[in-house]
């Protein structure tokens, strides 16, 4: 256990920027924080990773749907498989805005992937563009 | 406040607001939460795992990672805890609001009697337990009939 075996090194890695795309590619769970007037927020959405953005959908009236007006952002995705003694995460930064052009809304409509996290008339579509995607992964010295 | 489906619910899922009793008996079945907090180069999110004890958060972190510095401010962060069934048939999550903090006395107490083991997130090196107590709590959960 690595908590048994503190004095062992970690192996951190960077994850390359392509990887973490691949990563978000091939995901659709994962959270956005932002800063809200009562303080830092963090959501869960189901997502769709569309032209290098990552977009989900949200009902008019909720929460969420603060980020039709540009916020700052930051969504993260993350694995961890205690068993085999690795993990990895990617953060991605940006502004969330509401998706207003006609040929991505009609794309992301057809995005059947999208399972909304909750029920309700989410009609409404936020993409984030990223200023940055980070990511790494991590191992513990007893994995192999 | 998060409950952000109110308003138009189809008949075959259900979204409800949980109680704060309700919230802590989840965060007792999970082990990997998401902290939350605004960083002078961006708003963060990190994975951590964690364990629960009397309505405490308890995780690890490296000497001087930004987890470490922020305990040092005790500093304000949101904690995130969700899950999902594969095809979404359960899904709940919840979400906190305090701050983090070096263990006091009674955070070692709790520590020492944690039944399961307080991992770190893979990769050792975490040696520093930490504690976040938050200020308030919330959640839902939705089931969708299959």
């Amino acid at each position: 256990m690595t908590a048994a075996n503190p004095g062992a090194s970690a192996s951190f890695q960077e994850l390359s920027e392509d990887r973490c795309k691949e990563l978000l590619a091939s995901h659709t769970s994962g959270r956005v924080a932002w800063q809200a007037s009562d303080g830092p927020l963090i959501l869960p959405v189901t997502y769709g990773f569309y032209n290098g953005m990552v977009a989900f959908r949200t009902a008019p009236y909720g929460v969420l749907a603060e980020l039709t007006r540009p916020t700052n952002v930051a969504f993260e995705i993350d694995e961890i498989d205690h068993a085999a003694g690795h993990g990895w995460s990617v953060l991605v930064r940006g502004r969330a805005k509401a998706v207003t052009q006609n040929f991505d809304l009609v794309t992301l409509w057809k995005m059947d992937n999208i399972l909304p996290w909750a029920s309700g008339t989410r009609n409404l579509f936020i993409a984030i563009e990223p200023r940055s995607v980070t990511g790494r992964s991590v191992r513990a010295p007893f994995a192999t | 406040m998060i409950n952000e489906a109110v308003g138009s619910r189809p008949s075959d899922s259900v979204v409800r607001t949980l109680s704060a009793a309700e919230c802590y008996e989840l965060l007792a079945v999970a082990a990997v939460g998401r902290i939350g907090f605004v960083s002078p180069t961006g708003i963060e999110i990190i994975p951590v795992n964690y364990r629960n004890a009397e309505k405490r958060v308890l995780f690890r972190t490296a000497p001087g990672s930004r987890l470490a510095q922020l305990a040092d401010l005790d500093g304000h962060v949101a904690f995130e805890v969700d899950y999902h069934a594969g095809d979404f048939v359960i899904a709940w999550s919840v979400l906190m609001h305090g701050e983090v903090s070096r263990l006091d006395a009674e955070g070692e107490v709790l520590l020492s009697n944690l039944r399961h083991p307080l991992l770190a997130w893979p990769g050792a090196g975490h040696t520093l337990a930490l504690q976040f107590v938050p200020h308030d709590i919330s959640g839902r959960s939705l089931m969708r009939r299959a």
